[in-house]
This record gives structure tokens, sequence and C-alpha cells, in this order.
């Protein structure tokens, strides 16, 4: 739902790329999924990797309602953007090693969440 | 912790003619390092992971991933520095691990994507041309660094099996060095969008010190117990690779028609 959110978002900024989010939001779960499986003791079921993403999305559906309304570029949309970005990074990440007890391995979690949700800020902002 | 395993690693390893197989007392540096619990629990023994599951089964990829973040970051910090007198697949002994390499290259691709259309952002903009994001860039890159770090590992490796090494380099270690090799690649590909030609090169060439330094260090290590001639021979030939790699970044996506040559130069030269 997060997803849907933030294509409303983009649909009401004028950039009509839904293909593209859909792709990139398969890729990017289907990747955590499997770098999670293999990086953890327990596995980690596909519910639980689509779920944990899906909320953490919350920040980018701000980001492109903020898009909406705003232009975003220049500085001032970088910085939001590099900003949203960390913090859902840092937000799914801490969700995934509580779930997996993954404790010293959290900042290598974060990065590919980091990556997965730049994607989605550029295909937001730019 | 770090500076533990850097003066126990680098005292390990002084004196010693070329590589030696894996020794008791390193298990003592390994257990200071690892610090997570799954490390300990997987392996019943500080040596070798041997995982009897097949490779072509999900767990035998598992043991590859076994890291936490302390020694990313370490492997990645000695990847920078050319060292004399150690070997960097020691630091990947006994866990050779494909995290690093992995987000290593990706990250590689999209820093060299982006900033070879930053940089011909910049070069177009003395220009009227409108410019456009050019995707192929992309996929150029994720060919050619993928690939670059999967076949010469291999070539590698395959060659020290056929010519049955007692240095137990496998094509794991082999795979871990040629993407950790990279690691410095990712700020020099970042900052090489600079307009000016002169930064451009110097930053070449600071690449090719390190990273290459570091490259072909560990590979002379390596073959150091083949005859020294073929030794120097494949080491040269892996160096200019990995040279001909950086040239060839530097060459498709940073040479732009029009840069500037000096700082003051505002309008557009063709090089």
């Amino acid at each position: 739902s997060s997803g849907i959110n933030a294509e409303y978002g983009l649909l009401l900024s004028g950039k009509i790329h839904f293909g593209y989010i859909y792709g990139v939001a398969l890729i990017g779960a289907a990747s955590m999924y499997t770098l999670l499986n293999l990086m953890s003791v327990n596995g980690v079921s596909a519910s639980i990797t689509v779920s944990v993403l899906g909320y953490c999305m919350l920040p980018m559906c701000l980001l492109a309602a903020v898009a909406a309304l705003l232009s975003l570029n220049g500085l001032f949309g970088i910085m939001l953007s590099i900003v949203t970005v960390s913090w859902a990074a840092f937000a799914s990440s801490k969700l995934f090693v509580s779930v997996l007890a993954m404790y010293d391995q959290q900042p290598l979690v974060a990065y590919p969440c980091a990556l997965m949700y730049g994607i989605f800020a550029v295909l937001t902002v730019f | 912790n770090l500076s533990e395993t850097l003066s126990s690693g680098i005292n390990a390893e002084y004196g010693q003619p070329g590589l030696s197989t894996f020794q008791p007392d390193k298990q003592e540096d390994t257990k200071i390092t690892l610090e997570s619990d799954n490390l300990l629990e997987e392996e019943d023994s500080q040596s070798q992971p041997a995982t009897t599951a097949a490779f072509w089964s999900f767990q035998f990829y598992q043991q590859y991933f076994n890291v936490n973040d302390q020694m990313v970051l370490e492997r990645l910090m000695y990847a920078c520095i050319p060292t004399p007198n150690s070997n960097y697949l020691e630091k990947l002994k006994p866990l050779p691990d494909f995290y690093g390499p992995l987000w290593v290259c990706i990250t590689l691709i999209f820093s060299t994507a982006i900033s070879g259309n930053m940089a011909d952002f910049f070069a177009s903009l003395g220009k009227d041309t409108d410019w456009e994001y050019d995707f192929k860039k992309v996929s150029i890159a994720g060919t050619v660094v993928f690939s670059y770090v999967t076949v010469i590992p291999a070539l590698l490796s395959g060659y020290l099996w056929w010519r049955k090494s007692t240095a137990e380099i496998k094509l794991a270690d082999t795979l871990s060095l040629y993407g950790y090799c990279l690691t410095l690649f990712i700020p020099i590909s970042l900052l090489l969008c600079i307009n000016y030609e002169w930064v451009r090169w110097l930053l070449i060439l600071a690449l090719v010190g390190t990273s290459g330094g570091v490259l072909t260090l560990t590979v002379w290590k390596v073959l150091s117990q083949e005859p020294k001639q073929l030794a120097l021979i494949i080491t040269c030939v892996l160096a200019a690779l990995h040279v001909a790699l950086i040239l060839l970044f530097k060459m498709y996506f940073f040479t732009s028609t029009s840069t500037k040559t000096t700082p003051s130069d505002n309008s557009t030269t063709p090089t």
C-alpha cells in the first residue's frame, strides 16, 4: 500500500513511470530476500521481506508528496532525498536486524536497502 | 581490536617465505576479530569453512556471507593500501566473503554510470545540445565489471589448480580478492566527473598505484612457488589487465569531447 501511495504522489507531480516502480520494487524485494537468507542463520520468508520493505517505503511517499508540491531540483531536493533515503534504509535495516537477530550486521543490511530506496528516490526526484 | 589484528597480522607474515599453509596461531587472530555468534555456531573449528553442501545448494553460498560489519570494513580498508610485507589474501583467510565484492561491484556500476553521465553533462554545459541520460552506460559498466571480476579470478585459480600449487588458493579467494581490489574505483569514479583533464589523469595514476599495487603484490605472493620467470610473466599480465581496465574506464566513460584544460579556459576546446 505504501508503494501505491508513492505512485499517487508521483502521478500528482506529473511523472507517470508506474512500470519502473513495480519493476524496481519487485527486483529489490527479491534481491533483499536472497541476500537476507544468505546472510542470516535462520531464514526469512518472502512475506516478511516485502512487508518490511513496504512499510519503510513511507518516507519515500512523503518525498513523492513533497515533490508534487515543490520542485526538488537543486540542493534542497538532493539533501531532502538523502535524508529520506537514509531514514528509510535505517528503519528497514533495524527491522530486519531485530527480526533475524543479526545485530552486528546492521550496516551490511542497511546498504542494500539504501541502494534500493535510492533508486526509488531517483525515480521520484528526477 | 583493529590494531590488534593489524599488528598480529603483520607480525605473523613477517619473515615467512611466501604464502604458507594455514597456521594455528592465525586461528587466534581470527577468533579475536570474529565477534559474531553466527560464525562460531556455523563452523565447529576455526579452520577453513568446510561445508559439505554441494555447490548448487543454497547452504554452499551461505558460508560466504558470514561477515559482520567490522570484517567488511577492515577488508575494504586494506584493499586500498598496498603493503609490501603482507599479503591481502591473509586478510581474507579463512573466510573469503562474497558480500564485499558483490556490493563493491554493484556500487561501482552505479557510481560509474552516474559519474559518467555527470561528466557528459558538464561537458555539454558550454554547448547548445540537449543532454540526455545515457542508460547504456549502466549496462556497459555492469558487463565490464562483472566479467572482469569473474573471468580473471577463474583463470587465475584454474591455473593454480592445474599446477597443483600448494598455496591453497581457491576460486572463492581469488573472487574475493578481485572484488575487494575494485574498492578504490568507487570514490575515484565519482571524482572523475571533474571536468579537468589533468585532474582525471592524476586520479587514474593514484588508482593504478593503489589498486594495482594491492593486486600485483598479492598475486606475486600467491605465485611465489612457481618458477620465477613464469610468476613474473603472469603477474605482469594480470597487472596489465588491471591497468587496461582502469584506462578503459577513463576512455569510455570520462572522455568528453570538450574538457577544460586550464581553469581559466572558458571556451570549449576539442581534445
